[in-house]
């Protein structure tokens, strides 16, 4: 949106200044583009020529990838009623995965679990981080707290609605007045508009389609524009059927946009739409049903990596890490730069114990031009646990000096794990309290920190880290067995009994966990 | 004595008539039902989740739940699916995959729904009874299937009626008609007296029926075994063998909570019981898995029994009632009886003795007759019963006859006591029938009556008389038919379809006309006869259908093309289908706005939540006014939706009809033809193939 406003380039003379527009447009350079357009409206308002070109450029300036970057708003999580089972079979619903052994993953005392319960995956993308915050998990307003809290400082918390990471109000009406005509008002208002008249003029009509929707954000009048052109078509427009169905679904009207998207694929087979069916299955809780609509499209375009990454990423969400990462691998067949896919891969094999694999992998993703805190601190770490140590430090310097807030708490943690690997527990202690100080929500830093107090024998301060992480992340079951261990060596049994169960609620197969409830139901039984 | 196999309580109220059992893992059992708030409940006791243990699983369907079936819907599969119908929804899921198999839009509504075998088609269908209309869909949701009836569907069931080796489709809708397809055509219908609600195949040939009036019965082969009339609500049958002899009896639940157990052959009771809440449905299945099938009745309050057929030891005797104080009691009741028939044979011989003339002795030679008059003036048709004798008195006329008064039967009385007492009949509908007449007749002022049971029978077209000159013209509108060279037999179904004295013109050789008016609205019907095409002159095309469809029963044609113009009746049809369109229209306008506002209720609760736990009083008071405006909005808009959409079924109801109307005018393959052409016409939203298929029976 940067491009707003700039002033019209210089037109040779004798060139035609629409053709100029043409280039600029063709070369991205928006800005010129809707200078160029503006000018020549100024002069022939009525010329359908500019006008397309500007209302595209409007569009293309604007334009994401919403099929990429979507995420279930907490309002869409919290009061949602699209999902048919309240209790599915595990690993049939996003909100209950499989767990662990059953999954043939790897399980949570080796690969650290997000908030919601799976594992972290190797790439962050909308709703990784954060845990979905279900209306049947947890009570009422306890879940709600939960989801309006957001995650970890530095990643965004969950927008409103799904629609309302989309608007932005207050950014929006500026845009428009920025993007606007002669008398300052917004270019097109579409509130003005005659749809009906637009509608019969196909190629038009797609242009203004995409402006309303991608521009103004307005899926209303899109949709109203979408069905008089469908009409006009004599429904046989798979294009117009796909958008019907986005704005369906950006409506949160899942069952039309899921018959819409049907028919358009019905009538021409697309990933686009294809991957927009899936969604609506995500949506509605039916991850089984977004795989085969994924299998399916992959059958018909099976050259397309976003079709494989879709279904690998389902499957990381199903807790199917066997399945994802055989999925990861073909998308790399296909695409040997998706970054996404060697994340993941990297990640899989740094918790699977083969450190130098990943090291592999990250360095492939640093030979791709990816210069990241995140991926400096992983090669940092990986170097460490292959034993290259002399390129550790290193690593992880490089680190620090790229991270911002959000990131330095990680990596200064990530200093103190292998500070404590190396047996100086003295720096360990030291890097937990920088990470604490630089991100005071940083829960593994307190988790550690308590361990590092307990062995030096301050109780107190060990109990308080533990009950912070207990508060902060219920979600984690090491702080829970640890506290429950440092309880039951106090004596307070009941509280070690308490905790105990908490870990094994986080963590059903966690052994140690087990064992000492095993051990206090002993005790128990001989009072 | 019969008791209970198992009781369940599954806490959760059921909905009259939606509960399935499904084996959605391919082996075991699962009672599903709908609840309450648009849900349905899945009872597994075979599979408990692994983590809750839990037995109840519940699935949000968000709408109201209208129909409920489960069953194989695609061939390669042994597992069952579940299939719930909403008011305009159909959707198939899969249980164990948490995944849709298929979600459709059903405009027509979903009022009854069963998964089964079509004969014309190789795959199970689920079929799905809606307004006026009949579909089937495969397993990927595609309508394979689909024809149309009279008026909504309330119940369906397959049994083989004609014991031709193929299943039949009985169809029971709300006009009182029990319809049996073979595919798409209707091969033969049966009247009851009022709505019907239930069906369930028996055995073979036979199937039991329930009506809205509390009416349980058995036909077999079309022809009434035997029915029981109940003054309490009906609200589920079902066909199961509970007292072991092999052949499946008719349970029927009440909504008292009663459940009864009948013969199929004689509709003697031969078990009951009484649950504590209103009867809501009967399945049957082995829910136990161990071979032996249960019936399982659910109460409208969750309460679940179940009885197995009972063993061989108890003889077919269910009942714990003692059978000799039975017997007893019975035999007292006749005593009784007999005694006092014999005492006023008695007294009748003493006055008789006695030579007085008030015996109530009527002279034997009296005879009773019938006959039937039809009246313009006072718009309605005479049944006078008459005695031979000016002595013999008709007292009373007693008559039995289904479809034609409110209730079964008729008692006119005549203090004067005449020679004759005439009873107007009115029936609504142009049907048929036979009256069983009970006429009372006595001497004068005596106390004891002779009965004389007669029978009369009522044309088909009885509510019509001669036309007289001031009725005005023709109809414009007429169907023609060609039926050959076959005067005599068209003069004859005449004689027999219409009132004594309505007899055709003869106008010239191989020309005959039949005027009649309609005695309940005033308007013209013609029966033109002409070189063997018969032509229908009125303005309704449901009468042209009725005389057209009772024409070929009278002549036996099998197959039968018409002609037919009823330019009123066809603009009609055009201004419903420009209303579908505009209802449609209006409904997607309405639809996104309510997703809009909705999306805006989401944010404001989060708003306000989050106001209120940072302690933000002002704001979240105003975030909640906010909402409460909204909340009160959205009410609005609902209430217009809800016209929108009863307007639209109505509208959608009238296309049915239409169509069903059209092919009435037809016979054979004729009729199934114009059904399937109509619905393709009405896909292809091609208005003018639409009018042309009608028209001429033709695409």
């Amino acid at each position: 949106m940067a491009a707003m406003g700039e002033a019209a380039p210089e037109v040779p003379p004798g060139v035609d200044p629409l053709y100029v527009a043409i280039v600029r447009f063709n070369r991205r350079d928006y800005g010129a583009t809707i200078a160029l357009c503006t000018q020549l409206l100024d002069a022939q308002p009525y010329d359908q020529a500019a006008w397309f070109l500007k209302t595209r450029a409007l569009t293309m300036a604007v334009w994401i990838d919403d099929v990429e970057v979507d995420e279930e708003g907490v309002a869409d999580a919290l009061l949602d009623d699209n999902a048919t089972a309240s209790m599915p079979r595990p690993g049939t619903s996003l909100a209950r995965p499989m767990t662990g052994a059953a999954a043939g993953g790897v399980n949570a005392s080796v690969r650290p679990m997000s908030a919601s319960g799976r594992p972290t995956t190797g790439f962050a993308r909308p709703g990784t981080q954060s845990a979905r915050p279900g209306t049947q998990s947890r009570g009422g307003t306890a879940g709600l707290a939960a989801a309006m809290g957001g995650g970890r400082l530095g990643t965004a918390s969950r927008p409103m609605t799904s629609f309302g990471r989309l608007v932005r109000l207050g950014t929006a009406s500026l845009a428009a007045a920025a993007s606007g005509g002669a008398g300052g008002g917004p270019f097109i208002a579409v509130d003005r508009l005659d749809l009906r008249k637009y509608a019969e003029r196909p190629t038009l009509a797609r242009a203004l389609f995409d402006y309303i929707l991608y521009h103004d954000h307005n899926p209303k009048k899109a949709l109203e524009l979408a069905a008089l052109a469908t009409v006009a078509t004599d429904f046989g427009e798979w294009w117009w059927k796909e958008r019907l169905g986005k704005c369906y679904f950006q409506l949160g009207l899942l069952r039309d946009a899921e018959k819409q998207l049907r028919s358009s694929l019905a009538a021409q087979p697309t990933v686009l739409a294809t991957l927009e069916l899936a969604r609506v299955y995500l949506r509605l809780d039916q991850p089984n049903a977004a795989l085969d609509v994924y299998a399916k499209g992959a059958d018909a375009f099976p050259h397309d990596v976003s079709l494989v990454v879709g279904q690998a990423r389902t499957c990381d969400a199903l807790n199917e890490g066997g399945r994802a990462v055989a999925l990861y691998k073909r998308a790399l067949a296909l695409d040997a730069t998706h970054v996404e896919s060697l994340a993941c891969l990297a990640a899989h094999h740094f918790y699977t114990d083969q450190p130098e694999l990943a090291l592999r992998f990250f360095r492939r993703l640093l030979q791709l031009g990816v210069s990241s805190t995140a991926l400096w601190n992983n090669l940092a770490l990986s170097c460490f646990y292959s034993a290259q140590y002399d390129l550790c430090l290193a690593a992880f310097e490089r680190a620090l000096a790229l991270a911002d807030d959000g990131e330095a708490g990680d990596v200064w943690y990530n200093v103190g794990q292998v500070a404590i690997g190396i047996g100086d527990l003295g720096l360990a202690y030291q890097a937990f309290k920088v990470a604490i100080s630089v991100d005071t929500n940083h829960v593994e830093s307190y988790a550690n920190l308590g361990v590092l107090e307990l062995r030096k024998g301050n109780l107190d301060a060990a109990r308080a880290n533990f009950q912070t992480v207990h508060e902060m992340a219920p979600h984690m079951f090491e702080p829970f067995f640890n506290g429950a261990l440092l309880a039951f060596k106090l004596g307070d049994f009941q509280e070690a009994h308490d905790l105990a169960s908490k870990a094994i609620g986080a963590f059903p197969e966690h052994h140690d966990s087990h064992e000492l409830l095993r051990q206090l139901r002993q005790l128990f039984a001989h009072l | 004595m019969l008791i209970p196999a198992f009781k369940l309580d599954m806490k959760s109220p059921i909905l009259p008539g939606l509960a399935v059992v499904g084996k959605y893992d391919g082996l075991s059992p699962c009672l599903t039902c709908a609840t309450t708030a648009g849900r349905v409940f899945i009872h597994s006791p075979h599979e408990r989740d692994q983590f809750t243990n839990a037995e109840m699983q519940h699935l949000n369907i968000n709408r109201k739940i209208t129909a409920i079936a489960a069953g194989v819907i695609d061939a390669r599969s042994t597992k069952d699916a579940l299939l719930v119908g909403a008011q305009t929804t159909l959707f198939a899921y899969d249980i164990r995959n948490n995944a849709d198999i298929f979600y459709k839009d059903v405009p027509d509504g979903v009022n009854a729904m069963k998964v089964g075998m079509i004969n014309a088609h190789d795959q199970p269908l689920a079929i799905v009874g809606g307004n006026c209309s009949i579909q089937g869909f495969d397993h990927e949701g595609a309508e394979q299937f689909w024809t149309v009836t009279g008026d909504n569907v309330a119940c369906l069931e397959f049994c083989d009626v004609d014991s031709d080796g193929r299943m039949e489709m009985l169809v029971g809708s709300e006009d009182f008609e029990i319809r049996i397809f073979q595919d798409e055509e209707v091969v033969s219908e049966v009247t009851e007296t009022a709505a019907v609600v239930g069906l369930a195949a028996l055995r073979g040939t036979r199937y039991g029926y329930a009506l809205a009036n509390g009416t349980i019965g058995v036909y077999d082969r079309n022809q009434r075994v035997w029915r029981v009339k109940s003054k309490h609500t009906v609200s589920a049958i079902a066909g199961f063998d509970l007292d072991g002899d092999g052949e499946p009896e008719l349970i029927s639940g009440w909504t008292q909570g009663r459940l009864e157990v009948r013969s199929d052959r004689t509709g003697e009771v031969i078990y009951k019981d009484n649950l504590n809440q209103a009867v809501a449905a009967i399945v049957k299945a082995d829910y136990r898995k161990d071979g032996n099938q249960q019936v399982i009745v659910c109460g409208a309050d969750g309460e679940v029994r179940a009885y197995l057929p009972a063993d061989a030891e108890l003889n077919g005797n269910l009942m714990d009632a003692n059978v000799e104080l039975d017997t007893l009691h019975t035999l007292t009741e006749r005593r009784a009886e007999l005694q006092a028939e014999l005492k006023s044979v008695q007294d009748n011989m003493k006055a008789a003795a006695s030579g007085q003339d008030e015996a109530g002795l009527i002279p034997t030679s009296t005879k009773v007759s019938t006959s039937l008059s039809v009246s313009r003036h006072d718009r309605c048709v005479y049944l006078k019963v008459q005695s031979s004798t000016p002595d013999a008195r008709v007292r009373a006329v007693c008559i039995f006859a289904d479809q034609i008064f409110e209730g079964e039967s008729h008692v006119a009385h005549d203090a004067g006591a005449a020679q004759a007492i005439s009873v107007q009949l009115a029936p609504a509908k142009d049907v048929s029938a036979l009256l069983a007449v009970n006429a009372l007749v006595g001497g004068r002022g005596s106390s004891a009556y002779h009965v004389f049971e007669l029978s009369a029978r009522l044309p088909k077209f009885a509510m019509y008389a001669r036309a007289a000159p001031e009725d005005g013209p023709e109809a414009a509108s007429f169907v023609k038919l060609k039926v050959g060279e076959r005067m005599p037999q068209v003069k004859k179904w005449v004689q027999g379809a219409f009132a004594p004295d309505v007899v055709p013109d003869d106008a010239g050789p191989g020309f005959s006309g039949l005027h009649v008016v309609s005695l309940r609205t005033g308007r013209r019907l013609g029966v033109l006869f002409e070189n063997g095409v018969v032509t229908v002159q009125t303005d309704e095309m449901e009468l042209a259908g009725d005389v057209v469809q009772d024409l070929c029963a009278a002549l036996q044609l099998s197959e039968l093309e018409s002609d037919a113009d009823f330019p009123s009746e066809m603009a009609a049809f055009q201004e419903v289908l420009a209303r579908v369109d505009e209802l449609n229209a209006v409904r997607l306008r309405m639809t996104a706005d309510m997703a809009d506002s909705s999306n805006l209720i989401k944010q404001l609760v989060l708003r306000a939540e989050d106001a209120r736990m940072l302690g933000e009083i002002a704001m979240m008071r105003k975030a909640y006014t906010q909402l409460h405006a909204l909340n009160q909005e959205l009410i609005g808009e609902y209430r217009k939706r809800t016209n929108n959409h009863d307007q639209l079924l109505e509208a959608l109801k009238e296309v049915n009809h239409m169509i069903q109307k059209a092919a009435r005018l037809r016979a054979g393959q004729a009729k199934g033809r114009i059904v399937a052409s109509c619905r393709n016409a009405i896909k292809s939203n091609n208005i003018h193939a639409l009018f042309k298929i009608i028209q001429s029976g033709k695409e």
